[in-house]
């Protein structure tokens, strides 16, 4: 019989890519083959064992979301979108290695694996298509489509980017004459300078806005109609952050300044190039989100920026930054959805976060690390309060793939819930006796950083942890002796380090290795050089600055966490490709030659900071 | 209890009648093994058994003045609706389609001339359902027509066959609500309020599978977390 056909199940397919890329009759081949099935809320693909066929899927109506096994959301998937491409590649043995689930009731088309393979077998110049959507797929959330131009902008620094063109008139300057200089210099945006600060900007908007619409005398001084107090941003600032700023404020236009120096003005024009950018901004979605389930739904999102940045060879530390933002920006909202959904806060508090999440060194496997200091008049009933609010938070963001912290140094925590004179009281004890208290209780706490609430409780309690140091003779050396009692596996190639036994067998752990004795140094090069940053990069270049690190040694540290960071990232990143759980266990057999090279002289390098730190700190 | 229970089942009821119907009449070879394939058990899962949606196009409601236009069916099984093994035939007739269902069902008398003889499409389709439940929604018009055909043609009394109905199905649970007195119970309507997408085009064989589609979305909502069984689901 031939081979009937029914047009509306062709014209679905004919619309969708790839499937509109082929000719019209292998489009009809392909309509033939499938197979249709329904699928109930909540209902999952059974991709089958090897005795079924497999299938390239088709949602014709509803949707979708896929997990990988570690529960992790890989992506959300609705009307049009295909899933189970990964068949096409050699028959993977671990291609289903997630799950499907539909989240509404869905129609689902399954196009016959074989089939497509004979088909694109038979028209070898198709195939081309199913590839390398393959990849695609595979490789980022179907929601974020990035060009690699859009990729990059974001990671470039302000000074990139912006334009160096600006007016900069004086408060006095009669509107008028801001107005001619706007026009002058081709910038929407003027700045507006008294005794040498900036005091205000205008824009070419609220002329029309502010001074033509309100009727105000054009001559005019032109601080009558500025904006008070701009928002202004760095040179050396991310593109992410000034676009973020922009979108968290409504914006188009800020101004970049350094010291009080007016540099130039970056624009929405410098970053929209098309608007397909809209797609990326998870961040203004975050912050748009209505609810905590809406924030975990953005999961996928998020781990393909991560993917994006360490698959575009970006730097360790920008790495960091970017992912440090998100999950700033996770929290912050989900703070105020908490303030919300318990009512107004009974007292002042600051929410602090701590640990990696402080030094800006978020990646994909991070934890929450957090704490609340509470007003010193905060009542034993605004104290529950506080803490049904952080459990919420920390809930909601273990849900958004910020598993909660296994030490359990978290502002859900009672004990991490405190007000300020129990900070103060913390720190004291810690420090006088840091070999009677755990010392990983201080270390988690060494690095702390304000995200909302009263900023003040914030660098009063940092002030009062450098007192404290100051003071003590043995803290240092104690976090000194701690730190370096884990060496960096010089012996790596020969398996002297490799874990032994179970899961991880012949693996090497390369964060309690290798990265967190790097931040175990720089913590005490920063703290004994009194600075206050967190982040490790920047506490060994202070560290540098004050005389107690040599440039070379610098340099060589410097290069040393990159390398490390980068291969802990790429790590990661082959884990989510492959669908695993990312985790941090390394196999040394993996490495060529130049990697094996560096690996063992960043090993070294971090040997020879420990015995300059134990030199320099433990005066036995 | 439970045994008498089961014997007056309806399914049980049409194994029994089966039964007499193959032992009471001389039936030629294809209906005879279409009456002895084995029906499904009363606890049998509903998933797991073979279907073929169905639906005949015809010029009116009555098979004794009016025709099958065409024949449209496709299997579904094991959930899978299988649009490889879909069969739609026009039936050649000698008998003008009058202008209002030629409009209705967009069949003109040219896709008639290159159909088959009706003969030879019931033959086809009784060899495609033997062994398959029958779905159709509002089956009462293509039992009539089928019905009709078996008397003409082989002087027998109405077929003993296995149908499960989408419209009755569809107005069995929402009689539940109370709301089926205004509900409209077309095909397009009943998908619609399923979240089934609307299918502009019009034929037997999307009918079909229109239907097809309906009915695992009838029967995932019907027995949602509990087991699908032939006890509990209306047949006709």
């Amino acid at each position: 019989m031939p081979q009937t056909l029914i047009p509306n199940i062709h014209d679905f397919l004919s619309k969708i890519d790839p499937f509109d890329k082929l000719p019209r009759e292998l489009q009809r081949q392909i309509a033939g083959s499938i197979k249709i099935t329904y699928l109930a809320k909540g209902e999952q693909v059974h991709f089958g064992g090897e005795h079924e066929l497999r299938y390239l899927y088709v949602i014709r109506t509803g949707s979708m979301e896929q997990r990988k096994r570690s529960g992790m959301l890989r992506a959300k998937l609705s009307e049009e979108d295909l899933f189970g491409f990964t068949f096409l590649e050699e028959h993977k043995e671990d291609a289903e290695d997630y799950s499907a689930t539909a989240i509404e009731s869905t129609l689902l088309y399954l196009i016959p694996h074989a089939e497509l393979l004979k088909i694109l077998e038979e028209h070898p110049f198709f195939a081309e298509h199913f590839a390398s959507n393959a990849q695609v797929r595979l490789h980022s959330a179907l929601d974020v489509v990035w060009s690699d131009s859009e990729k990059g902008i974001f990671v470039k620094k302000v000074s990139d980017v912006a334009s160096d063109k600006i007016a900069v008139v004086q408060s006095y300057t009669p509107i008028q004459e801001v107005a001619r200089l706007i026009i002058e210099v081709c910038s929407p945006t003027a700045v507006v300078m008294e005794e040498g600060v900036i005091v205000g900007v205008i824009t070419d908007r609220d002329m029309t806005k502010r001074v033509i619409l309100a009727g105000v005398d054009i001559q005019s001084p032109v601080s009558e109609v500025m904006t008070l107090n701009p928002l202004t941003i760095g040179p050396n600032d991310l593109v992410l952050k000034a676009s973020s700023l922009m979108m968290q404020h409504n914006i188009r236009s800020l101004p970049v300044v350094e010291n009080n120096n007016v540099l130039g003005v970056l624009t929405t024009t410098h970053l929209v190039r098309n608007n397909r950018m809209q797609a990326v901004f998870l961040i203004q979605k975050i912050n748009y989100a209505e609810t905590a389930q809406d924030l975990a739904l953005l999961t996928s999102e998020r781990q393909a920026i991560f993917e994006a940045l360490v698959e575009g060879q970006v730097n360790g530390d920008v790495i960091g930054h970017v992912m440090t933002m998100i999950m700033d920006a996770y929290n912050r909202r989900l703070i105020q959805m908490a303030e919300d959904h318990f009512g107004k806060v009974p007292c002042e508090y600051a929410w602090i976060v701590a640990g990696s999440h402080a030094r800006n060194e978020i990646h994909m496997l991070s934890d929450q690390d957090s704490a609340i200091i509470l007003s010193d008049n905060a009542t034993a009933s605004d104290r529950l309060y506080f803490q049904h609010f952080a459990m919420w938070i920390c809930n909601a963001l273990d849900a958004c793939g910020f598993p909660l912290c296994t030490g359990k140094f978290m502002a859900a925590n009672p004990k991490w819930c405190q007000p300020l004179r129990v900070w103060k009281a913390y720190y004291d004890k810690w420090v006088a006796n840091p070999e009677y208290d755990c010392l990983l209780n201080v270390s988690v706490f060494l690095e702390t950083r304000w995200l909302c609430g009263n900023q003040q409780f914030v660098s009063e309690l940092q002030s009062h942890l450098f007192a404290d140091i100051e003071k003590s003779n043995g803290f240092l050396p104690s976090l000194v002796r701690d730190s370096i009692s884990v060496n960096p596996p010089l012996g790596i190639f020969n398996s002297l380090v490799l874990e032994k036994t179970g899961e991880h067998s012949n693996t090497l752990n390369i964060k309690r290795f290798a990265l967190t004795l790097l931040v175990d140094l720089a913590r005490i090069y920063g703290l004994s050089s009194g600075s206050q940053q967190t982040e490790t990069t920047a506490r060994f270049i202070h560290a540098h600055e004050q005389n107690i690190l040599s440039e070379d040694m610098l340099k060589n540290v410097l290069g040393a966490f990159r390398f490390i960071t980068q291969i802990r990232l790429s790590h990661q990143l082959e884990d989510l490709k492959e669908g695993r759980e990312p985790d941090n266990q390394i196999d040394p057999n993996i490495f060529g030659s130049f990697e094996r090279k560096h690996l063992k002289d960043a090993f070294r390098i971090i040997s020879d900071l420990q015995d300059s730190a134990k030199l320099r700190f433990i005066r036995e | 209890m439970v045994p008498l229970f089961n014997y007056y089942h309806a399914l049980n009821k049409l194994k029994r009648k089966r039964e007499r119907y193959i032992s009471k009449y001389d039936l030629p070879d294809n209906i005879k093994s279409l009456l002895k394939a084995p029906l499904p058990g009363l606890d049998d899962d509903l998933f797991e058994v073979d279907y073929v949606a169905l639906d005949f196009e015809t010029t009116g409601f009555y098979p004794e003045q009016d025709q099958i236009l065409s024949v449209g069916y496709l299997p579904l099984s094991n959930q899978k609706i299988l649009v490889s093994e879909a069969a739609e035939t026009f039936i050649k007739s000698s008998e003008k389609i009058k202008a209002e269902t030629a409009v209705i069902n967009h069949i003109v008398p040219e896709m008639l001339e290159k159909g088959l003889p009706l003969d030879e499409v019931m033959d086809m389709l009784f060899s495609a359902i033997t062994g398959k439940v029958l779905i159709a929604h509002g089956c009462i018009i293509e039992k009539r027509f089928l019905d009709y055909y078996i008397a003409k043609h082989f002087q027998l009394p109405p077929l003993p066959l296995l149908w499960v109905d989408t419209l009755s199905i569809e107005k069995s649970l929402t009689m539940h609500k109370g709301t089926h007195k205004s509900a409209d119970f077309r095909l397009a309507s009943t998908r619609a309020r399923h979240g089934l997408p609307e299918y502009s085009a019009h034929g037997a064989l999307i009918d079909a599978l229109a239907t097809a589609e309906l009915y695992l979305a009838l029967l995932k909502k019907r027995f949602a977390g509990t087991k699908a069984s032939f006890r509990h689901l209306k047949i006709e």
